[in-house]
């Protein structure tokens, strides 16, 4: 009997180590490797006034977003620039909805973006490493987020336009700029 | 005797009320000629009464109902491809259409994008009061306008006209013939120390220290019919009107 119970107290704590060992492995290894999940930039094609991309993990059913970055300059004409909205789009439903916004951030006058992507133009201070981030959030797969930029110019007359769509696409882990740039 | 004293104070009231009309009315023409300075007054943000006295003062100008449009009405496609200027990034193509009204009454179609198929089909449409987007499969996303707010139907119809660029931007115009001229601009930025992170990486751009912008326009009403922009020397944007369709005002 005493064999007996020693062999069962082996085999437990055999367990019990190769249990701690593999909750080891998923705290060193497996929970940091879905946490950094970044899609990569979606920027303006040509001038690189601007730039997003969205941290998140995804979980399969859902899709934890930590943050949503983006970054931005002016070039010699525009007064002023911002995030006008970001877009949690959800279409768990069936078909597409918007789930959460984020928007409007602050006005900037003086910013241009750091590297890699350079705008260097009369006017526009040189900030590099420049990004800002919009709130934590969950939303359903299939997952995708949309930023939107807008300029506010005042010569020859005052007006606003906004760039192109930059999506992210939170399954493929792809982002682009989509639709025309120009109405806000 | 009472009822002539009345109107005794009544023309009294009248002298005082009269200077303080007119005072209102030249106020706001000033409103309309210098939004512009009241904004850049203030550079942490742009005051919203900005934008209220610019109402106040288009409800008041004749400018307002469209003399001061900087086109005619037109229906034009146009053709934009833009290239990343990182090398290892390739060149996209669009193709747009602008039924143009006024500056404040527009629509724009999405005929073709060689990025995102899907999206063709897409349209904004600016009234004045809103913007509404329909995204084929989508919900439409409204976007409200205060008086006297102003969206473009793209960013290189800008609402003050070849004119305005001339005059504000520091283009330069001459004329190439067929009733055609280019307006042109060239920005030199000054010497920059390059970033230290990644330099020379695969796919770093290099930085843009010489932009130019040329602008090719019909004389006779200003619309704009090519565009092409240049980023150290390099293509990165072309823009191609393909049809043009003027109508009378």
């Amino acid at each position: 009997m005493g064999r007996i119970n020693n062999g069962g107290r082996q085999r437990h704590i055999l367990w019990v180590g190769a249990a701690s060992l593999a909750l080891l492995a998923a705290t060193l290894w497996v929970l940091p490797a879905v946490a950094v999940l970044q899609t990569p930039d979606a920027c303006d094609p040509h001038l690189k006034y601007h730039c997003a991309h969205v941290d998140y993990d995804n979980y399969g059913s859902y899709v934890q977003v930590y943050n949503r970055w983006f970054t931005g300059a002016r070039d010699g004409g525009a007064q002023y620039w911002r995030l006008d909205v970001v877009y949690d789009w959800s279409a768990a439903s069936g078909s597409w909805q918007v789930v959460a916004t984020h928007g409007l951030s602050p006005w900037y006058n003086n910013v241009c973006m750091g590297a890699p992507y350079h705008v260097y133009y009369p006017g526009c201070a040189y900030t590099p490493g420049f990004w800002e981030s919009r709130p934590n959030g969950t939303i359903a797969q299939p997952a995708w987020v949309d930023f939107k930029m807008r300029y506010y110019e005042c010569t020859p007359t005052c007006y606003y336009w906004c760039s192109q769509w930059l999506g992210h696409d939170l399954r493929a882990n792809t982002s682009t700029p989509y639709g025309a740039g120009g109405p806000c | 005797m009472r009822q002539v004293a009345l109107c005794g104070r009544w023309w009294l009231l009248l002298l005082l009320i009269l200077p303080i009309t007119v005072g209102l009315g030249v106020t706001d023409v000033h409103s309309l000629a210098g939004p512009a300075d009241q904004v850049t007054a203030h550079p942490t943000g742009i005051p919203p009464t900005a934008f209220a006295l610019t109402a106040v003062a288009q409800r008041r100008d004749p400018a307002a109902a469209g003399l001061d449009e900087p086109w005619p009405p037109f229906t034009m496609i146009f053709s934009e491809r833009t290239t990343d200027i990182r090398p290892s990034r390739g060149s996209r193509t669009q193709r747009i259409s602008v039924d143009y009204a006024r500056r404040h009454l527009w629509t724009v179609t999405l005929l073709e994008d060689s990025a995102a198929p899907a999206t063709v089909g897409w349209t904004y449409t600016f009234d004045g009061q809103t913007t509404v987007q329909k995204r084929p499969g989508f919900p439409e996303i409204t976007t409200r306008w205060e008086p006297g707010e102003l969206t473009v139907p793209a960013n290189w119809l800008v609402p003050g006209g070849i004119d305005g660029l001339i005059k504000t931007r520091g283009y330069t115009s001459r004329a190439i013939g067929d009733g055609l001229a280019v307006a042109s601009r060239e920005d030199i930025a000054p010497a920059v120390p390059a970033p230290t992170s990644s330099p020379g990486a695969a796919g770093t751009p290099l930085p843009v220290s010489r932009a130019r912008t040329e602008i090719t326009y019909r004389q006779a009403d200003g619309i704009p019919i090519r565009l092409v922009e240049t980023a150290n020397g390099a293509e990165v944007r072309r823009i191609e009107v393909v049809d043009l369709q003027i109508r009378s005002r």
